[in-house]
């Protein structure tokens, strides 16, 4: 059964075309990677779909509610929540006191204990964010996230800049949260993580979905290779 | 694992308690002071409870609003009307005064929706300024420029044996204990955590479902009903109270330098501030000339050298004496704790 639907979403700023008409199902407990090339669209679509940026056609249906996208706060309050490309968190306030933020709008507070615990944090309560070392600032930009319960859980490339251990460690995170329940899309340029980690992927180019299939799928079909894969690989390579 | 959202029951109670000790060690201290110093601390005191909800809107919320004056002078007036005109007694003005201005300023709230930082602080610059036109334009209600004369004082307990001038004194510290207390729950709580969240990053606040219009709209009024009771108490203590006394730039700018002096974002710090800076220029009467002029230097000494305000410095002092006052970790214990 499908928890998101998205239907013909369009996002235009100005004469940029972001997204022309994306139309896909995101499936109730999967973890759902979403790949594209730069300006693909794939951080606006992350953002219509978490309210922040109002699309200017199409529709969202979000379990068996139609009439989304909503507004930021009503998204939260559906079970939307997501994250940001750019780390996120209250930079000047101590680790304690983003959890206090986050145990604000939380359905149930007592897991922000159990999130301490997972994401490592324990031993970094009482240090300012802000002096935080990049990792463990991720992690904290996460717990805050499932701090709030979500249903749909919005990933926005979560292991950019994190060494290797640490992206294993943040795959482990995201597994241990997703059994509990949790559908997830996963946006991530990390294409290793991302195919370990999703069960289905859909590729946007352009602002359209070019392929939506299992990660093996993907990774066989040549125009993805073409527009995306073959290119991450030169540029490795370089 | 310890609870990581458990500290803040324990550090109100420690606050209640500290802030219950400073008012009875204040008022033993002002009993023995004459009239004029007792005049001082209620002056000051007042200041103080002005201060402390200013620093609710500007130290925890984000917000510099210049109509904070205004909204002292509402108050006033509410109060000054209520007693003076229509007979009502002090006590039934006070949170009538109280809740009319927390009203206004979750008026000033919602017209201000959406504006932030200078347009915010000019947005309520226009306020301040027409609230204080409005209170020498309406003279058959405020008295105009000539003031509003007869204000009839809090009346005082027969089992209360002090002076009216050491009542009020009382009256002004009971006030700003109960502000700072009223203070330290609103920022613990839900709201005061939403509050944080808007200052810091609103964004992110949204994204976290923190509905920013409602604590905005609290914070707001929250601030402003207590200087509107800071206002009443200051018109029943006066017994005349004039437009001058909540201008913009007067009022207004005072309470700016009152929060950044002592330290935004502590509560306690613009009490500290408060007590500075209306203490000062009251010590250096006697030398007029070079009031202003030290005035002027404190604050500047104060921002070049305690950018975070007093209050940063008193805690760094606290936090080096009580390093210095821990007694050395036992050695053989630390060598049982490293042994898995």
């Amino acid at each position: 059964m499908s928890l998101l639907r998205i239907n013909g979403v369009e996002a235009r700023f100005g004469g940029v075309v972001a997204l022309a008409g994306v139309t896909l199902d995101i499936p109730e407990g999967v973890i759902f990677g979403l790949i594209g090339p730069n300006g693909a669209g794939k951080t606006t679509l992350i953002n219509v779909v978490s309210g922040l940026v109002k699309p200017t056609a199409g529709s969202i249906t979000f379990g068996a509610e139609a009439g989304g996208p909503w507004p930021i706060a009503s998204a939260v309050s559906r079970g939307i929540v997501r994250t940001f490309q750019q780390t996120r968190a209250f930079l000047g306030l101590t680790v304690r006191e983003n959890l206090r933020i986050a145990a604000v709008s939380s359905p149930d507070p007592a897991c922000i204990e159990e999130l301490v615990d997972a994401c490592g944090l324990a031993p970094v309560l009482d240090r300012v964010a802000g002096d935080l070392p990049y990792a463990t600032l991720r992690h904290l930009g996460i717990a805050l996230a499932l701090a709030l319960k979500p249903r749909l859980l919005l990933l926005d490339e979560p292991a950019v800049g994190l060494a290797e251990e640490e992206v294993e460690r943040l795959g482990a995170l995201v597994r241990r949260w997703h059994a509990g329940g949790i559908t997830v899309l996963l946006v991530e340029h990390n294409v290793r993580f991302l195919m370990e980690m999703s069960d289905r992927v859909a590729v946007l180019d352009r602002g359209a979905v070019l392929f939506v299939g299992t990660p093996a799928e993907c990774q066989d079909r040549q125009e993805v290779i073409d527009v995306y894969l073959g290119r991450r690989q030169a540029d490795a390579a370089d | 694992m310890m609870d990581p959202l458990a500290s803040s029951r324990h550090g109100f109670i420690r606050t209640v308690a500290a802030a219950s000790a400073m008012l009875v060690a204040a008022c033993a201290v002002s009993l023995q002071l004459n009239d004029y110093y007792l005049y001082v601390v209620t002056i000051g005191a007042i200041f103080a409870v002005l201060a402390v909800s200013f620093d609710v809107l500007l130290g925890y919320t984000g917000y510099l609003s210049l109509a904070h004056g205004a909204l002292y002078g509402l108050g006033a007036y509410i109060c000054a009307v209520l007693t003076a005109r229509h007979g009502l007694p002090f006590w039934a003005a006070l949170p009538v005064a109280g809740l009319a201005t927390g009203a206004a300023g979750a008026l000033v709230a919602l017209l201000s929706f959406r504006t932030r930082g200078l347009y915010f602080a000019v947005l309520t610059l226009g306020i301040g300024l027409v609230g204080h036109q409005l209170f020498l334009v309406f003279d058959q209600v405020t008295g105009g420029v000539g003031g509003f004369v007869g204000i009839p004082g809090p009346e005082q307990p027969a089992w209360l044996p002090v002076s009216p001038v050491a009542y009020a004194a009382l009256l002004a510290l009971a006030l700003l204990w109960v502000t700072f207390v009223a203070a330290s729950l609103f920022v613990r709580s839900k709201l005061g955590a939403a509050c944080l969240a808007v200052r810091e990053d609103i964004t992110l606040a949204r994204a976290l479902g923190i509905r920013v219009a409602a604590a905005r709209l609290s914070a707001f009024a929250f601030s402003a009903t207590f200087a509107g009771l800071a206002g009443a108490l200051f018109a029943a203590i006066s017994s005349f109270i004039a437009p001058e006394s909540f201008t913009v730039l007067g009022t207004g700018f005072q309470l700016v330098a009152l929060v950044v002096v002592g330290g935004m974002g502590t509560l306690w710090g613009p009490v500290v501030g408060a007590i500075l800076l209306t203490a000062l220029p009251e010590a250096l009467r006697v030398a007029s000339t070079y009031s202003l002029l030290a005035y002027g230097v404190l604050l500047l000494v104060c921002v070049i050298f305690a950018p975070k305000g007093i209050a940063s410095l008193i805690s760094a002092a606290v936090r080096r004496f009580r390093g210095k006052s821990k007694p050395a970790p036992d050695p053989a214990r630390l060598r049982r704790e490293a042994t898995p």
